[in-house]
């Protein structure tokens, strides 16, 4: 196969954006957002990327580790939270992916692993993340590991 | 599949064989290829100039693919000729509403033969990146999703500073160096999409997406 001097900058936007989109909106934050350059941070940067956040992989059922959500909670999410309409998380990192920055457009809320005598705290009126489940969140799914229920 | 080396020595009209009338494609760099009408359904861009020229002794020219990469392709649709278009996919918790039946939003699901064809192209050689944009030209939606959905594979779980190494990105911070507000004008833009001196790579082009 001949050598070809082409680079993945050389590629339109039209197929950079269908690459991004074969990724989970957190993959795609996760590895270009402070790639310093100006053209895939601009298009990392694009709303339809930050809309919604799922912080659980669908095809590993995994969640992200202690490094990545350090990276997210430090940097990421504070730099498009304004984007954010929808998280998924898991219970044990609701508090700190919550407390990270403010959502002024957040208004759904999915909480994996809910387990009933821990996370209940969330919900009380100590809470600190009282004011969030109160005034913004309009829909709430909690699913664990038989059910599903949505409020 | 069949080729030949040389146009202007081509003689013989497009033919009719058992499995119905082959067309010639020429690549840009002057080598024809024979396929059948099963290859060109697979590419809009085929199948509407063959409908516009109505072909005859010509072999249909694609000035932006050159025959190393041309070849392959005919091979990956000579492949995938009998397949059947895929399903729609209908998924409660996907977050992409302009999804189509050709780009679920994963990219783990790429065939064994997909898989090893993909293979033979490579991120430092370019040639990956010829694949990708040749499908694109050529509008063969299937091999334009193995493309994406290899690069996809590559940069899933990677850092950014992983990702710039990988695919030899250029520094060009945001607000910085020739992006910084008071830039000379007229230089804006022109940056080059990367570190090679030597790359000959188009200059950040407008974001269709935001316009």
């Amino acid at each position: 196969m001949n050598r070809s001097n082409v680079y993945l900058l050389d590629l339109p936007n039209e197929i950079l954006f269908n690459i991004l989109k074969k990724l989970q909106n957190a993959d795609v934050l996760y590895s270009l957002l402070g790639i310093n350059n100006d053209r895939l941070d601009s298009i990392a940067r694009n709303a339809m990327f930050s809309n919604i956040l799922n912080f659980i992989s669908n095809v590993q059922n995994t969640i992200i580790n202690d490094f990545q959500l350090n990276r997210f909670c430090d940097y990421i999410l504070p730099e498009i939270s304004h984007n954010v309409k929808y998280l998924i998380v898991e219970s044990t990192s609701i508090e700190r992916i919550l407390l990270a920055t403010h959502y002024p457009n957040l208004i759904h809320l999915k909480i994996f692993n809910f387990q009933c005598d821990y996370s209940l705290q969330y919900f009380t009126d100590d809470s600190s993340l009282r004011q969030i489940f109160k005034q913004q969140i309009k829909k709430l799914d909690l699913v664990n590991k038989d059910s599903e229920v949505g409020l | 599949m069949a080729t030949t080396a040389e146009a202007s020595n081509t003689t013989t009209g497009n033919t009719e064989t058992a499995t119905g009338k082959m067309i010639k494609i020429q690549s840009n760099d002057g080598q024809i290829f024979e396929v059948d009408q099963g290859v060109v359904e697979q590419s809009s861009t085929i199948k509407t100039l063959s409908d516009l020229m109505d072909v005859g002794d010509v072999p249909i020219p694609l000035p932006n693919v050159k025959a190393s990469i041309l070849g392959p392709i005919v091979d990956f649709c000579n492949h995938h000729k009998n397949d059947q278009k895929p399903e729609p996919i209908d998924e409660d918790d996907d977050d992409d509403p302009n999804k189509d039946i050709y780009e679920p939003k994963r990219s783990d699901d790429i065939c064994e033969w997909d898989l090893n064809f993909i293979k033979q192209f490579t991120v430092p050689e370019g040639t990956l990146f010829d694949i990708i944009m040749a499908a694109n030209y050529l509008g063969i939606k299937t091999l334009l999703a193995v493309g994406c959905k290899t690069i996809a594979n590559m940069v899933r779980g990677k850092s950014s500073t992983e990702v710039r190494e990988m695919f030899n990105i250029s520094y060009d911070p945001p607000g910085e160096g020739i992006n910084a507000p008071n830039a000379i004008e007229g230089q804006a833009g022109t940056v080059p999409t990367t570190q090679d001196a030597n790359a000959t790579g188009p200059s950040p082009q407008p974001d269709p997406m935001n316009q």
